[in-house]
């Protein structure tokens, strides 16, 4: 191994008046290396990304360690002034955020070269932008130079905010969640795009994710972060062998009672606020679906973002009115049911929301929030009862009856998405729907999930409906698969048959764009 | 992140025990507890002239300690009463301004569509005249008394209150948490007092800490132009009226309910000020 580039040696960062988060990191970057750096969210990834450019928030500080960068050390807010852009660049999460959004992309790059390489002259200028633009994939320099922001789409954003790091010819790029705010197939992309600029100029590249499936298929070696020090995995524990291992059998056959939840030429639209005639209307973000739940089962529903997953769910669950078609209940149309029948049936049909950092109250108390659940089920346990079923409940997830007095700002993630799952199976639904209910969560967060959910399916025999981007987190919960693109069901099918023969395009990218190694499941 | 074993503090309990909260409602109850008390451990009254006393500096061989004014009446327990009073006014005009804020700009965020169109409207229409003129003519019609000020002063703070308050209970009609109990089968009254009261409880609260101040100040205003409450029950903003006059040859007229205000209002600033920032740490952000 050649000489590391970046060698980071018992680095302590904590904030002001707490116990230091990041406790003797030792971290090494050789120059054309790929190095992962993972751990689940909260455990201070963003934080020593942040140190080692001299970034770190006001509150926060480096209480002891070693930072150097090419042999000498930094320390001063100079030395990092010093290195940073030139030496090591730095790729946010959220390039929708990180760019101006009122400038052009070239005005901005012209501004980094103005800062970087003064000495330039307009025509080098314009070739070195044009050569970064190339290799971040945006070949048609004159259609991108002139675009301001918002009118790239997220894939493009990225690629040019990576352009703009690459400007200065950087030796070590820091690549924070590069692509979490990304679908994976767009994510692979972005990751591709990485590793090989990385190979190509020989520069040596920190990615940081909590995906670990996602980055481990790029990196010659990955940290975990466990307790504020970086842990090297190995080979195995990268995320090796795929158990793909099959879920139990479990499912009733089909037509065994009545069609739980149907779409029959299902057509949704989002409603569009105040319209001018000759304003165009939108196309329908859902046409034509056409689909059963029967009781028992369990169905996936899969698509890059923006295909009208969530809409369907929305849809489905009686949030927005059909344009075209109907959504069925119990084998009743939706729509003629009447209000105090449909609020009747609501608890029926349950949803698992994608962020459990906004699904809960803040201000509510888990025991109000699950005796409130209980009292909203059809059959309620008598009230005296409620406290004693939310305590049954809690055990039920994996939590301990102490999670009753606390409020949901006081959990974790992974916590708070167990606490959503409980609520919502409080009312004793028939049919769960989960809209992306594990993709916010961390790589061991998210396999947790999918293990309790499974378990709670099965033990009360409820229908699933489970929408998510992740096609192996799918594979794994679901034998049934729906894909979704464009607003349009392309194919639908047992999952296992889909998986092994796709026909259509967004299937096929979606499996291209699935990690090599992808996730465990214990 | 709170370690798992701590027994949990609720949101309010994090929202109010914390030094940067608790120390400027300490100085307002401070203040408002010697306003009360004053009465029963001082010698003199705020309205009790003593002649011959009249215009004596600040000290403590006199039995005035803050010094008396014009006519003789101790400083003191002028001040006293007017913090007292100004507290009332602005607290009440407050309370006042955030309760129908609350509703309409409650109504409007909550309900959304035309009902949100029409009251906004409305409420754009009332911030767009001169509320000072309103005031003044108001206070020339009727009687000037403490409730008419309170009124008055509260009713042009709702107009403030009901944008900021519209804009969070926009929020929170489509917060996740809303929609699931909505899911739930929850009727609409159900989801307003389960978790759209409680959940906008604390920004009003945090309102509170502006509206407060500005309450006082327009009743100072009004009182140095002298349509103030009236004369015997005479507010900070009556005291200084006064002073301006007397400045010249007796500042500490001026100067000590000048203070007295300057505390007031350091108070609710402060109290405000933090609260918005625990607010935000409480909830996760999302405020």
């Amino acid at each position: 191994m050649n000489a590391p580039l970046l060698q980071v040696r018992d680095l302590c960062i904590g904030f002001a008046d707490a116990a230091a988060i990041v406790a003797g990191l030792d971290l090494d970057v050789a120059g054309g290396e790929i190095v992962g750096l993972v751990g689940p969210s909260g455990v201070g990834k963003s934080l020593i990304a942040r140190a080692l450019i001299g970034l770190l928030p006001m509150t926060a500080q480096v209480r002891s360690g070693d930072v150097r960068f090419a042999g000498s050390r930094l320390s001063t807010a100079a030395d990092f002034a010093r290195v940073r852009g030139s030496g090591i660049a730095y790729v946010f999460q959220d390039a929708a955020s990180s760019l101006h959004p009122l400038r052009s992309v070239d005005a901005q790059m012209r501004e980094c070269l103005q800062v970087h390489a003064p000495q330039l002259d307009g025509s080098s200028v314009r070739r070195r932008i044009g050569a970064a633009l190339d290799e971040v994939g945006l070949g048609d320099q004159r259609r991108w130079l002139d675009a301001r922001p918002h009118q790239l789409s997220g894939g493009q954003r990225q690629r040019v905010m990576l352009a703009l790091t690459l400007l200065p010819q950087p030796q070590l790029l820091i690549a924070d969640e590069p692509t979490s705010a990304l679908d994976p197939v767009l994510g692979k992309r972005i990751c591709d795009l990485l590793a090989d600029s990385a190979r190509r100029r020989g520069m040596g590249l920190l990615l940081i994710s909590h995906d670990r499936p996602r980055v481990a298929e790029y990196c010659q070696r990955v940290y975990r972060l466990v307790d504020g020090r970086a842990e090297l995995l190995q080979g195995a524990e990268t995320g090796l062998p795929i158990t793909n291992r099959q879920p139990p059998v479990r499912r009733l056959p089909p037509g065994d009672g009545s069609p739980l939840l149907a779409a029959r030429d299902l057509s949704l639209r989002h409603a569009t606020g105040f319209r001018l005639p000759w304003q165009k209307r939108e196309p329908p973000q859902l046409s034509s679906v056409e689909f059963t739940l029967w009781p028992g089962q369990r169905i996936g529903v899969v698509g890059s973002s923006g295909c009208g997953k969530s809409t369907l769910a929305r849809g489905l669950l009686g949030l927005m009115p059909a344009l075209e078609g109907q959504v069925q209940w119990f084998g009743r149309a939706l729509d003629r049911l009447d209000r105090a029948t449909l609020r009747r049936w609501r608890p029926r049909v349950q949803l698992v929301f994608q962020d459990p950092y906004r699904s809960l109250d803040p201000m509510q108390r888990i025991d109000a929030m699950l005796v409130e659940a209980f009292g909203c089920a059809r059959k309620p346990p008598p009230r005296e009862q409620r406290l004693q079923a939310a305590r049954d409940m809690l055990l039920d997830i994996g939590l301990d009856a102490s999670a009753l007095t606390r409020y949901p700002t006081q959990f974790s993630g992974g916590q708070r998405q167990r606490l959503a799952i409980a609520r919502a199976l409080a009312s004793a639904p028939e049919v769960l729907v989960c809209d992306e209910a594990t993709s916010a969560l961390d790589h061991d967060a998210q396999a947790q999930i999918l293990v309790l959910l499974d378990r709670l399916v099965c033990a009360r025999g409820l229908a699933l409906l489970f929408i998510s981007h992740d096609l192996d987190v799918v594979a794994w919960l679901c034998d049934a698969l729906m894909v979704l693109d464009r607003g349009r069901v392309v194919e639908a099918g047992s999952s296992a048959a889909l998986l092994h023969a796709p026909a259509s395009d967004a299937l096929r990218s979606l499996i291209d764009a699935r990690p090599r190694r992808p996730l465990e499941i214990p | 992140m709170t370690p798992a074993d701590r027994p949990a503090p609720s949101p309010w309990r994090q929202l109010f025990a914390h030094a940067a909260v608790a120390t400027p409602i300490g100085l307002l109850a401070l203040l408002a507890l010697a306003s009360l008390l004053t009465p029963w451990v001082w010698p003199h009254a705020p309205g009790q002239p003593y002649w011959g006393q009249d215009l004596l500096p600040p000290g403590l061989s006199h039995g005035h300690w803050f010094g008396t004014d014009a006519i003789g009446r101790d400083m003191l327990a002028r001040t006293m009463a007017g913090i007292g009073v100004s507290l009332a006014i602005g607290v009440g005009a407050g309370v006042l301004a955030l309760v129908l804020g609350g509703l309409i700009g409650g109504a409007a965020g909550y309900l959304g569509g035309w009902v949100d169109e029409l009251l906004m409207r409305l409420n754009d229409l009332l911030l767009s005249l001169p509320l000072m003129l309103i005031a003044i003519l108001l206070i020339a019609l009727f009687e000037p008394s403490l409730l008419l000020l309170i009124l008055i002063v509260g009713g042009f703070g709702s107009l403030d209150a009901a944008r900021i308050l519209r804009v969070e209970a926009r929020r929170l009609r489509h917060a996740e948490f809303m929609l699931a109990s909505r899911l739930q089968g929850a009727s609409g009254f159900q989801q307003w007092y389960r978790h759209l009261l409680p959940n906008l409880l604390p920004v009003a609260l945090t309102a509170l800490g502006s509206a407060v101040p500005q309450a006082i100040l327009v009743e100072s205003f009004l009182a140095f132009l002298g349509l103030g409450p009236s004369e015997r029950v005479g507010s900070l903003g009556t005291l200084l009226a006064e002073g301006v006059q007397d400045l010249q040859w007796a500042p500490w007229t001026l100067w000590v309910p000048a203070l007295a205000l300057a505390l007031v209002l350091l108070g609710f600033g402060l109290a405000g000020d933090a609260l918005r920032t625990r607010l935000r740490r409480v909830t996760g952000g999302s405020a």
